[in-house]
């Protein structure tokens, strides 16, 4: 009974708090919304989303969700908020999903009267983008400083097992942001919620008899940053799929979707194309028959590693699940990046070699980590699992410069969900690698100019990065890069001999003129670093900064001094490292008086790949420290005679 | 992101290397000559109904992956073009076996309406071809057909890049009593004429053609064939293209009636007017008032875009395209009694000029001449940010096409090259601070063009976003900027923005035991804020220490003139307070390459970048 009460309380609590203050009716403004001039937590907005919702029920087998949005313009800078598209994926059918009854208006208070323009069917235009995409455009008349712009519709979508949600976000500042949905007792839906004020207002959702709100207040506006391809994925949302349904054609009896990870592997094994590539077939035998060299496994998986990126073509196609059967794909020599990598697996196994399609959500897909139960529509990129001579490797064969054991960096990801006949789950990702830049420079006095003599070695990831970069790269084209004035590169060679390690080794010479007739001799050591300039300017982060992967670098530079002049001043040793040892960097000069030389060291290590927002300032600090101390000089002085 | 440079185009440009980049971003390492060859053959009709028929017939044998791309189809269309026809094969050559055909339906259909409009009918039909041997042949042919002849494909002979050009044929026909017009660029064949009851028939064909540069050609080199009218008609608006001003009188016709005004508009540019003496001062009220009020919107409907919004609709609306904007302020003016004309521009700042030779429909932007007492002045009526009568370079020192009652006539918008136009005063004072730190005050000063950034800046941006903008654009290493004041002068005719800041720099100067070592931070100017190629750039530098240092590097006294641009630079040093005083005069010739800019600007940055030492 106590209980009863308390649910009772708490019910109604909310239901003031909420049903209140956070609605929309379009043409019904609060004193609130009318005053407002400024943006009370992001002063510097030029205009506010006043309030948006959008309520979800279902009706005859479909969702439609009433949506309704409100902005503010307070400056005649953002103007441009009053352009509005609505994108909806209407589908090959076209009624997959459709947008109806879409009205719009503008008000704008001329001397203390609102004064209310609507718009009409001849001001929206509708565009079919293609692929099933469409999109209604509009722009709204008479926006200026103060204009309150509003608009609504209906959004329904045909598929319910899985459904959009929300996204609670805006480019501009979000007064609130509310979503509700009214789920009828025969279905059952899995929630999925993501983001830090998510979270916040999970705790707070208001739920009754399958219907549930979530309300989120005060957000602000998002917009990408450098080192940060990938900020979607951690904006708040909320999606939904489908768990189970009572069978109205049986009794009610309640049949489980998707319920656990075995049925959502099932599920995918049940599609014909896809089991196509697992079955012992025609083509399966053929491939089992193709002659592969190699003598150990590992051998023999690289060569089909290989063959399969040298015969075959890449297409455009996204889906993780493939289009083509395994016997259209060899006959043609044409696929996607997904049907590439289950042939991979169907070679693979074919010559005796365990391997495992591994669903995973790659970087800028929407998701910062993987839920734990079977969501499908986490999941973006299909890649290979393999155990070979019982160790793990991770492999995608759809990317040119990705050598054997590796993957590129947007698929750099904790985890993912390994797809097996039986036992399906979650998995985690290791990738071990040694990435770094290792360089010696040797400098010394060569006739009329100074020769920098370098050997540097690009490891693991860093040479998939310079290969990436540089395939192309000659004397011009790294003299251009160095902005020096006046240098020559001589004798550049790209050694990728070593790729079976994954290094690539770059031995060049720099040559750079100097006058003979100056007192000082000012020499930069290090002309080849990691960064050349600090790749963070601006004061303030909204999300962490991803750095991809970990790595080791050292640059040591030899520095001869020649006859005729002595060492007359070098950059001071310093050794610092990040809070919490996020990185550390370290620069050790070293006088070698019987060599007659100078030695530096120098190291950077970067340890952890993601460097949170909270850590900015000194992230900001140590890199603007680093680059510059790379950059002091060292000073040669002429021996008076 | 808010794109600064957000600019207003009459119709959309048509560019497939969006879709081409996104698909066939694969490098290939091996060095083949060639990637594809092709046979084509472009048959253009002209009809007694003023309808264009295009046939185009294409087979492309592919070589290899590289070659994939040449493989590509591309029908563009919209309301007034429809596609007739179309049919396609893909062989293998090898085994001479079909692997597929083609019929419109397997084509894609896109969109091609530009992000930033509202409406616009431009759609895009295509195919990439693709395929795991070598070689393939893809044949295709198909026939569009365009209501109204104002403007005519051009016809480039050359293929893409590592393509080899096995034939390309043109044929052009035509009823002798429309006639037609054409310009042929570095083609040094003749063309050949054939007549018979009543039509015209050219034809060109050239053959084995190529280029192996992977880089972009520049259009004076390339061959080609401009075609254009002359009688035309478009939805019963007709005209002859054979002048210019056969081209304003139908432009003018578009615009008839266009410029009237509901009364409670006039009413309002009474209000705005009442005691203004001068057209000019009126202008700059109007323009303003047009700033402030309307915006920008590109909706382009009504014959392919090119008719404009009436001024009613633009008042009411209180947004416009170009040409209604445009139309507007037109009639704001006239309704106060000065006159200005609706003028046609191929707007771009690295837009090559017109064909003054050619009329015809060469324009892609409008822009409005006001003929004023001493002087002519230009309004750039999508600006929010632009001083009246002041254009930017999207729109300077080119030929237009201006539209009056009696039809149209070849002008030239200004080209502002006196310094009074492009002119950049920096003045800084810097004290040293520990640990290669320094603490800076500056302020700088920029005139004319140089002030473009500035203004469209504080005109889009909103603090928050103007700081991120003043900390890429001062590119200061580790820069925390503690207060600033960034002023933007419209006022007058030519725009001035003045930029004060006061910021703490992380790294300044570097140390080594016995040293100060200083690299003084100009600031950084590139091509393209020389793409007006005169410029007066000034700097004044005050570094200060703290600490007793001495001057080891040495006075300067640097005065030199070169063929390019003049250069001053004075250092000197007393009581611990160094002092920079350096003036660059830059003045390159008309016909100047982006190279030679880029490399004097290499040859100032020696000058600049002489390092300083300062013993401790």
């Amino acid at each position: 009974m106590a209980s009863f009460i308390l649910m009772a309380i708490l019910f109604l609590s909310s239901e003031k708090g909420i049903a209140q203050d956070y609605s929309i009716k379009l043409g019904k403004y609060s004193q609130e919304e009318l005053e407002m001039t400024e943006c009370a937590f992001e002063p510097e907005a030029t205009a506010i989303v006043l309030g948006e919702q959008g309520i979800s029920f279902f009706t005859h087998g479909k969702l439609i969700t009433e949506v309704k949005k409100r902005i503010k313009v307070f400056d005649s800078k953002a103007t441009d908020y009053a352009d509005i598209s609505l994108t909806y994926y209407a589908g090959d059918n076209n009624k997959t999903q459709n947008i109806t009854g879409l009205k719009a208006q503008v008000m704008n208070l001329v001397n203390g009267k609102e004064e209310i323009t609507k718009l009409s069917k001849k001001d929206y235009f509708e565009t079919d983008l293609g692929n099933g995409v469409k999109e209604i455009r509009f722009t709204f008349p008479n926006v200026k400083e103060g204009s309150i712009i509003e608009y609504e519709y209906d959004h329904y979508y045909d598929n319910i097992t899985f459904l959009d949600g929300w996204q609670f976000q805006n480019e501009i500042p979000t007064l609130f942001s509310k979503y509700a949905i009214d789920i009828p007792e025969y279905l059952d839906y899995r929630f999925l919620g993501q983001g830090e004020n998510f979270v916040v207002a999970n705790q707070n959702r208001v739920q009754n008899n399958g219907k549930a709100e979530w309300t989120l207040t005060k957000l602000k506006s998002t917009r990408p940053e450098p080192y940060m391809n990938n900020y979607v994925d951690y904006l708040d949302k909320i999606e939904f799929q489908l768990a189970g349904y009572k069978d109205g054609n049986n009794n009610g009896i309640y049949k489980s979707v998707l319920s656990d990870w075995q049925k959502l592997a099932d599920e995918i094994y049940s599609i014909d194309i896809f089991r196509s590539y697992f079955r012992n077939n025609g083509t399966f035998k053929d491939l089992a028959e193709k002659e592969i060299e190699g003598d150990t496994d590992r051998e023999k998986a690289e060569f089909i590693y290989q063959m399969i990126k040298k015969d075959y073509t890449l297409n455009d196609e996204l889906s993780f699940i493939p289009d083509q059967s395994i016997k259209k794909l060899v006959e043609e020599k044409v696929g996607s990046k997904t049907e590439l990598n289950l042939l991979l697996i169907a070679m693979l196994r074919a010559n005796g070699i365990e391997a495992t399609p591994l669903l995973i959500s790659s970087k800028g897909n929407g998701r910062s980590y993987l839920v734990q139960f079977p969501f499908v529509r986490q999941f973006n990129k299909l890649i290979v699992k393999a155990n070979i001579e019982s160790q793990e490797f991770f492999l995608d064969a759809s990317n040119e410069y990705v050598p054997f054991g590796y993957l590129p960096l947007g698929y750099h990801v904790d985890g993912g969900f390994l797809i097996q006949e039986e036992g399906s789950h979650l998995t985690t990702i290791n990738l071990e690698h040694k990435s770094g830049i290792s360089q010696m420079v040797d400098i010394s006095l060569e006739n009329d100019s100074i020769k920098f003599g370098h050997t540097v070695r690009y490891i693991d990831y860093d040479a998939i990065r310079f290969m990436e970069q540089y395939n192309d790269i000659d004397e011009e084209k790294l003299a251009g890069m160095l902005e020096e004035e006046d240098i020559r590169v001589l004798d550049l060679e790209v050694n990728d001999l070593e790729r079976k390690n994954n290094q690539i080794e770059s031995t060049f010479s720099v040559n750079m003129p100097f006058e003979k007739t100056a007192e000082l001799l000012l020499i930069n050591p290090i002309m080849i670093s990691r960064h050349d300039e600090n790749p963070f300017k601006i004061d303030e982060r909204v999300f962490p900064v991803d750095f991809n992967y970990v790595y080791r670098d050292s640059y040591i530079a030899n520095i001869h001094i020649p006859e005729g002049y002595e060492l007359d001043d070098y950059p001071e040793p310093i050794s610092m490292s990040m809070p919490g040892g996020l990185a550390k960097f370290m620069y050790m000069p070293q006088e070698d008086t019987n060599n007659n030389m100078l030695r530096i060291n120098i190291r950077y290590d970067l340890k952890s790949k993601l460097v949170q927002a909270s850590n900015y300032a000194e992230l900001k600090a140590f890199m603007e420290y680093m680059v510059n101390k790379i950059q002091e000089p060292v000073v040669l002085k002429k021996i008076s005679s | 992101m808010i794109n600064l440079f957000k600019w207003a185009f009459l119709a959309c440009t048509f560019s497939f290397l969006t879709i081409e980049n996104a698909v066939f971003a694969q490098n290939q390492k091996d060095i083949t000559l060639f990637n594809s060859s092709i046979e084509k053959r472009l048959d253009i009709s002209l009809n007694k109904d003023y309808e264009v028929l295009q046939t185009v017939k294409k087979k492309v044998t592919v070589l290899n992956k590289e070659g994939l791309k040449d493989g590509l189809i591309t029908i563009f269309y919209n309301d007034l073009i429809s596609i007739e026809d179309f049919s396609g094969v893909i062989r293998d050559i090898s085994s001479d076996k079909t692997i597929d055909k083609l019929k419109l339906k397997d084509l894609n259909d896109i969109s091609l309406i530009a992000d930033y409009s509202v409406f616009e009918d431009s759609r895009l039909k295509y195919y990439e071809l693709n395929a795991g041997k070598f070689p393939i042949e893809i044949e295709f042919e198909y026939t569009t057909k365009k209501k109204g002849n104002v403007t005519f494909p051009t016809w480039i002979p050359e293929g893409s890049p590592k393509q080899l050009v096995k034939k390309a044929e043109l044929n052009l026909n035509y009823p002798e009593s429309l006639g037609i017009r054409y310009l042929s660029k570095n083609i040094d064949q003749e063309v050949e004429v054939q007549k018979s009851e009543g039509m015209v028939s050219l034809h060109w064909e050239l053959e084995n053609l190529f280029t192996l540069s992977e880089d972009k050609a520049v259009e004076d080199s390339i061959a080609m064939v401009k075609i254009a009218p002359k009688a035309f008609s478009m939805e019963g608006y007709s005209s002859n293209l054979e002048t210019w001003n056969g081209f304003g009188k139908w432009i003018y016709q578009l615009n008839q009636d266009k410029d009237q005004l509901p009364p409670e508009a006039k009413t309002k540019i009474k209000e705005l007017t009442s005691g203004l003496e001068t057209d000019i001062e009126k202008v700059q009220v109007l323009y303003r008032y047009l700033q402030e009020n309307y915006r920008y919107v590109s909706i382009q409907l009504g014959l392919g875009g090119l008719m404009p919004m009436s001024a009613t609709s633009v008042y009411e609306a209180k947004y416009g395209d170009c040409k209604g904007l445009s139309m507007f302020m037109n009639a704001m003016l006239k309704e106060s009694g000065i006159k200005s004309y609706y003028t046609l521009v191929k707007a771009g700042s690295d837009e090559e000029d017109i064909d003054v030779e050619f009329p015809s429909n060469q324009f892609n932007h409008v822009i409005l001449q006001v003929p004023i007492a001493k002087d002519t002045i230009w309004l750039e009526c999508t600006s929010g940010s632009l001083p009246a009568g002041f254009l930017g370079d999207f729109t300077i020192d080119r030929h237009v096409l201006v539209i009056n009652e009696d039809g149209g006539e070849i002008a030239k918008t200004p080209d502002y090259q006196s310094p009074v136009y492009n002119q950049i005063k920096n003045f800084s004072k810097i004290e040293l601070l520990n640990q290669g730190s320094a603490k800076i005050q500056q302020n700088k000063e920029m005139t004319g063009l140089a002030a473009q950034k500035y203004l469209n800046a504080k005109h889009m941006l909103n603090e928050n976003e103007l700081q991120k903008h003043l900390y890429k654009d001062l590119d200061f290493s580790g820069a925390h900027i503690e207060n600033y004041k960034l002023d933007v002068n419209t006022e007058e005719l030519v725009p001035k923005a003045t930029f004060f800041h006061e910021s703490y720099l992380q790294q300044f100067y570097k140390s080594t035991s016995k040293r100060i070592i200083i690299q003084p931070k100009f600031q950084s100017i590139d091509t393209e804020d020389l793409q007006n190629r005169n410029m007066i750039w000034e700097e004044n530098i005050e570094i200060f220490s703290p600490k007793k240092v001495t001057l080891e590097s040495g006075e300067i006294d640097i005065d030199l003139s070169e063929d390019y641009f003049d250069y001053k630079k004075q250092q000197i040093f007393k009581d611990n307070l160094l002092k920079i005083a350096r003036v660059v005069n830059f003045h390159f010739p008309k016909e100047v390459s982006e190279e030679t800019i880029s490399n004097t600007l290499k040859q100032i940055e020696k000058l600049d970048d002489q390092p300083i030492f300062l013993k401790k």
